[in-house]
């Protein structure tokens, strides 16, 4: 188990540094630089003044070096754009928001997707299963930021139940997180509604069936620990398209979070802020990945620790 | 050798001497990961030294309780596992010259296993796994002629109808599911899908276990038939006596991963030897009730030892009514105490021999 | 829940049956190559004309394959039972006649069919007719069906955000452009994107899965730790980032472009001069960036770099399966009689994937549109002239607000986009059901 658990971390590690390397050699190549606006019919001399302030005349290997090492202690550098701030401050003032977000999201879709997707397993094949199930295909099938401006229009607009946008109450967090909750409490509905059903079929539930459990123990006991394990499996990419998906939500609303800093820090080429979002990102999700890999070990007896063997 | 002796009485035709499957000290172990408390590796020892030979035509029995063994024998014999120790060797007549030819089952891998394959092949306990759900039963029974190239596409289609018709089954069928099919008729399309290749050696993994008792006779009727139509030899396990009397020549009974007892048939049912075979026969229900009531039943004390745990002397010692001191010490060894009855119990004076004074080749 | 013995139904002619399913299934293919090949060649002219002329025959192909699946009678008498035997494929023709009867599936395909050959058309004629009147897009009458219609490239300032009209029956956008036109031309760039992108994220899923499964231990090791380890990459900020990047080079190209058909134009009026001033003022990374965009347009880099994200969850589901799979006694069988390792796999355990496998593509389909929607939405996707109903929505988008609500420019591309998610996740369920038999109870 320690072996497995360092084993994982390492590669953990290994994949922080990749994605951060990739990024740092993308976000470079692109055409442009953070000043193309802010010194545009400037002279010489103050662009290469600029430049070397952020060290940006160097070749970029002894930048990637700087940056690096940078990263390592725990610094990312000073933004490029927003003049005297540094990333970390930036990412610290945001990242909450973020994470806000995404956890509410987070839960309501475990939290309703389970629900949901067992009752329909239980009612299988009766009008409530099919009602439930229409709803996953319409929470599915729409995409959040038609959702969102549908729940803008019909809540905010035209009921007036919730405050319009920005950050500042609990209420603000509700509709923003409901809506990007939606599409992944769907999939988990379904996803728990088919395990459950293949479970239920299985020798052993009738087995228990036949000892004379009651269907709520064999629920509880059996059939959900089985059907979760395609959920749990589902969590981490449901995590990072969370994660991402909070951009567009962001957007609609108007939120402060991390998401919006990056896509304008990547159209600014805020190289440093770029690339500490993308380093902040990537290890909440390979901490969240190595924490539903734990519990996968854990539901299914099956699968062993790899490196363990 | 005694075995070579073997089949003095026989329920129907006497088979054959020659023998076609011969297996060697087969031992497979698995590994089940380090005994928490020391440390050390543990090692489950599911097949432990068996050996025997099954003669052409000749149904060999092979029985014990479940868990002792039985399919993992047979599946290291086919090599569908690995084996850790032991030697397999197969005799058969080429189905094309006639000619003899000899496969050391235990050295070969690739396309030699895959051609000595074609001659063993396997009926597997489980009529409903043993099937892939997502295949036709035509496309179950052809897959093994496919893979040989055994016939010609168009050849195909009356090969597979002819073998349905062998087992059973109306050739009508042969575009339906399994899951369409019962038990009965499942064990019937598993036995049409061994009998493509046309084997010599089959080998019958519990066949008629897992289906109802009102078929069981069907299944093992067809089998007995087949093998008089077809000259085949069976290795059939079963995990009780009762099954196995019906068409064994010859039984072999295990216990925990050993052949405890091999003898013909008759015999092992009038004078069974090892106190395990006696324990086994005697939970037998004969049909006559004057007999039944008479008949004295010995109860086994315990259950049966994990395999996991680490053995001394006779495997059975522990739950053996007759055990004396020296068999939690001495491992007592398989050998013939009458012609043709093989027995491994220090009740009878031959298995107290050195085994290395009898070296079976 | 228990496993009962169907009682005997009779056969039924399935519709693939039909004597003319052959040529036909043979179109539908040539019509998806087409169609990939038109989207790549699309900017160079030489290659459209024969490739569109294919397309049409394919197309109408289509249309003859869809109508004459739904109109074959269902009970129709099979062949005699015995000569199908040696064809094999009866698990796909049953499965075929249970989709059929599943309404719901049916009419979703229609739905879809007619939507996607709506939108397929459109980019045919749009290309078509200019070429087949020898006239310029241009030149078209302003009140032609083509520039009404079909020309979702024309522009026109005295027509804004005209609400729908007899004329304009989906209204038009900020720059008086057709929303009909568009939303046609959005749909094709947005099925393309999702089928390439999930037939990409299968096939390579899949195969992975499936190979790391069977073999299981060290192979399994090694290549499940790459999954996690890519699954490990936040992989729309990396997308992103790249679109960031393909964009920046799209910009620099475009203007690099420009300028070599200034000096183009200048060396034909004869002043070499300027030709070469302007040329010599192209940098080498201008020209690398020009070349580079040529070979790979930041169309085609949306679709790849989405179909390679989502491929990882596929391998994972499979894997799983897999790895149950194989233990079960019929794949101890299949070895038994001899199957070597790509039978067993792609004929006995591939098949009992089949349901996840569905399942999980009919799920990757309308998540790969949603991502393209998603980085058109942030402004990374589609750019223009080109669009998808993605970024036809998030345009729209910036329309609602309480004081004008230019709904139409919302409506349409979202109401496109979500019914035809909509229709791909009832087709999705019906394979699950008409797959597997035994869910279908
Ligand atoms: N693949 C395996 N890995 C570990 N242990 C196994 C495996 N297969 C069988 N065993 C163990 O080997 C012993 C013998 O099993 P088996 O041959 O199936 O018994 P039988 O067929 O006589 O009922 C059992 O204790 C079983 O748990
Ligand atoms: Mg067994």
């Amino acid at each position: 188990m320690i072996r497995f658990v360092f084993g994982r971390l390492i590669s953990v590690i290994l994949t922080i540094w990749f994605v951060a390397t990739l990024s740092f050699f993308l976000i470079r190549l692109a055409p442009g630089n953070p000043f193309a606006n802010e010194l545009r019919g400037a002279t010489p001399e103050v662009t290469e003044a600029k430049k070397r302030e952020y060290h940006l005349d160097l070749p970029l290997r002894e930048q990637y070096w700087i940056w690096l090492r940078g990263v390592v202690t725990g610094d990312l550098g000073p933004s490029m754009k927003y003049r005297g701030k540094t990333v970390n401050e930036i990412i610290r003032q945001t990242f909450p928001t973020s994470i806000a977000l995404g956890s509410v999201a987070m839960v309501f879709a475990v939290v309703l997707g389970m629900m949901t997707g067992v009752i329909a397993a239980l009612k299988k094949n009766t009008p409530i299963d099919y009602g439930l199930m229409a709803v996953a295909v319409f929470g599915i099938s729409l995409p959040s930021f038609i959702l969102a401006t549908l729940g803008i229009v019909v809540l905010v607009f035209w009921a007036r139940l919730f405050p319009l946008a920005g950050w500042e109450t609990y209420s603000n967090v509700l509709l923003p997180g409901l809506a990007l909750s939606l599409p992944f409490a769907a999939k988990i509905s379904r996803l728990t509604r088919v395990g459950m059903i293949e479970i239920l079929g299985e020798d052993f539930i009738r087995t228990a069936h036949a000892k004379g459990l009651s269907e709520r123990q064999i629920v509880i006991k059996h059939a959900l620990r089985g059907a979760m394990l395609p959920v749990v499996s589902y969590l981490g990419p449901a995590f990072a398209l969370i994660l991402t998906g909070s951009l567009v939500i962001e957007k609609i609303f108007f939120i402060p979070g991390l998401g919006t800093i990056f896509v304008q820090a990547a159209t600014n080429r805020d190289y440093n802020v770029v690339l500490g979002t993308v380093v902040v990102f990537s290890s909440l999700l390979c901490f969240f990945n190595f924490v539903v890999d734990l519990s996968y070990t854990f539901l299914d007896p099956r699968v062993k620790p790899v490196s363990g063997r | 050798m005694s075995v070579l002796l073997a089949a003095e009485t026989s329920v129907r035709q006497r088979p054959a001497k020659e023998v076609v499957l011969s297996v060697r000290d087969l031992s497979v172990l698995f590994p089940q990961g380090y005994d928490r408390a020391t440390g050390e590796r543990r090692i489950l020892r599911a097949v432990d030294g068996v050996s025997f030979d099954l003669h052409r035509g000749e149904t060999l029995g092979l029985v014990g309780e479940s868990g002792c063994g039985k399919s993992t024998t047979a599946r290291a014999i086919l090599r569908l596992i690995g084996m850790n120790s032991g030697s397999v060797k197969l005799d058969v007549n080429d189905p094309k010259t006639g000619k003899p030819v000899h496969y050391d089952l235990d050295k070969l891998s690739g396309a030699k296993l895959r051609e000595a394959r074609q001659h063993l092949q396997i009926i597997f306990q489980d009529p409903y796994a043993s099937l892939n759900p997502r295949m036709t039963v035509g496309d179950i029974i052809a897959e093994p002629l496919v893979i040989y190239g055994l016939a010609k596409w168009n050849e195909r289609r009356d090969r597979v109808q002819s073998l349905m018709k062998e087992v059973g089954l109306d050739p009508k069928h042969v575009l339906r599911y399994p899951h369409e099919f019962s038990g009965g008729q499942r064990q019937r399309i598993g036995i049409a899908r061994a009998l493509a290749l046309d084997p010599q050696v089959l080998i019958c993994d519990e066949p008629v276990s897992a289906l109802d008792v009102s078929v069981r006779s069907q299944v093992l009727n067809l089998l007995i038939d087949l093998q008089s139509r077809r000259g085949l030899s069976y290795l059939f396990i079963a995990h009780d006596l009762g099954v196995v009397k019906r068409l064994s020549h010859r039984v072999g009974v295990m216990y925990l991963g050993k052949l405890v007892e091999v003898a013909p048939s008759e015999e092992i049912y009038r004078t069974p030897k090892h106190p395990y075979t006696q324990a086994l026969l005697s939970a037998i229900p004969i049909p006559d009730p004057v007999i039944e009531k008479d008949r004295r039943r010995i109860l086994l004390k315990g259950d049966i030892p994990s395999p996991l745990a680490r053995q001394f002397g006779c495997p059975f010692a522990p739950r053996c009514p007759q055990a004396m001191p020296e068999c939690k010490t001495i491992v007592p060894r398989l050998a013939a105490d009458a012609p043709a009855h093989e027995v491994a119990c220090l009740l009878y004076p031959p298995s107290r021999t050195a085994p290395a004074s009898d070296s079976k080749k | 829940m228990s496993i009962a013995v169907t009682k005997p139904t009779t056969r039924r002619r399935a519709w693939v049956e039909h004597p003319l399913s052959l040529p036909i299934n043979v179109s539908m293919v040539l019509w998806i190559l087409s169609f990939i090949a038109v989207s790549l060649l699309a900017n160079a002219p030489w290659a459209v004309t024969p490739v569109m002329f294919v397309w049409l025959l394919a197309n109408s192909a289509a249309i003859v394959y869809v109508g004459m699946h739904l109109t074959v009678p269902l009970d129709a008498p099979r062949k005699s039972e015995s000569e199908v035997v040696a064809e094999g494929t009866s698990l796909f023709r049953d499965a075929m006649y249970r989709l059929r009867r599943n309404q719901m599936a049916t009419g979703s395909m229609v739905i879809l069919l007619l939507l996607m050959l709506a939108c397929f058309s459109q980019f045919a004629l749009f290309h078509l007719i200019p070429v087949i009147k020898g006239k310029d897009r241009a030149a078209f009458a302003s009140d032609s069906f083509y520039a009404l219609h079909l020309d979702h490239t024309r522009t026109n300032e005295g027509e804004t955000y005209e609400p729908p009209t007899a004329q304009h029956w989906f209204g038009t956008d900020s720059l008086g452009r057709d929303l009909f036109a568009r939303t046609l031309f959005g749909g094709s760039v947005s099925f393309l994107v999702g089928i390439v992108g999930t037939v990409v994220s299968v096939s390579v899923g899949v195969s992975w899965g499936a190979v790391a499964g069977y073999f299981g231990g060290r192979v399994d090791e090694w290549m499940m730790r790459i999954v996690d380890i890519l699954y490990g990459l936040p992989f729309l900020f990396l997308v992103i980032l790249i679109m960031t990047l393909v964009n920046g080079l799209g910009n620099v190209a475009s203007s690099t472009d420009q300028k070599f058909a200034e000096a183009a134009a200048a060396e034909k009026a004869g002043d070499t001069d300027k030709a070469n001033a302007i040329l010599s003022e192209i940098t080498p990374d201008q020209r690398t960036a020009s070349i580079v965009t040529k070979f790979m347009p930041p169309i085609v880099v949306v679709f790849v770099a989405i179909g390679l994200v989502s491929w990882l969850t596929m391998a994972r589901i499979t894997r799983g399966q897999v790895l149950s799979l194989k233990e079960r006694e019929f794949v101890v069988a299949a070895r038994a009689i001899g199957a070597r390792a790509p039978r067993i796999i792609f004929r006995h355990i591939v098949p009992n994937l089949m349901g996840p496998v569905i399942v999980y593509s009919t799920l990757t389909i309308p998540e790969i549109m949603l991502s393209e929607a998603f980085l058109s939405f942030v402004g990374l996707g589609i750019s223009e002239p080109n669009c998808s109903w993605g970024s036809l929505a998030s345009e729209g988008l910036a329309g609602v607000n309480i004081i004008k609500p230019y709904w139409w420019l919302m409506v349409y591309p979202a109401a496109a986009l979500s019914l035809s998610l909509f229709g791909l996740n009832f087709i999705g369920d019906g394979l699950r059901d008409a797959l597997d038999p035994r869910s279908a109870k």
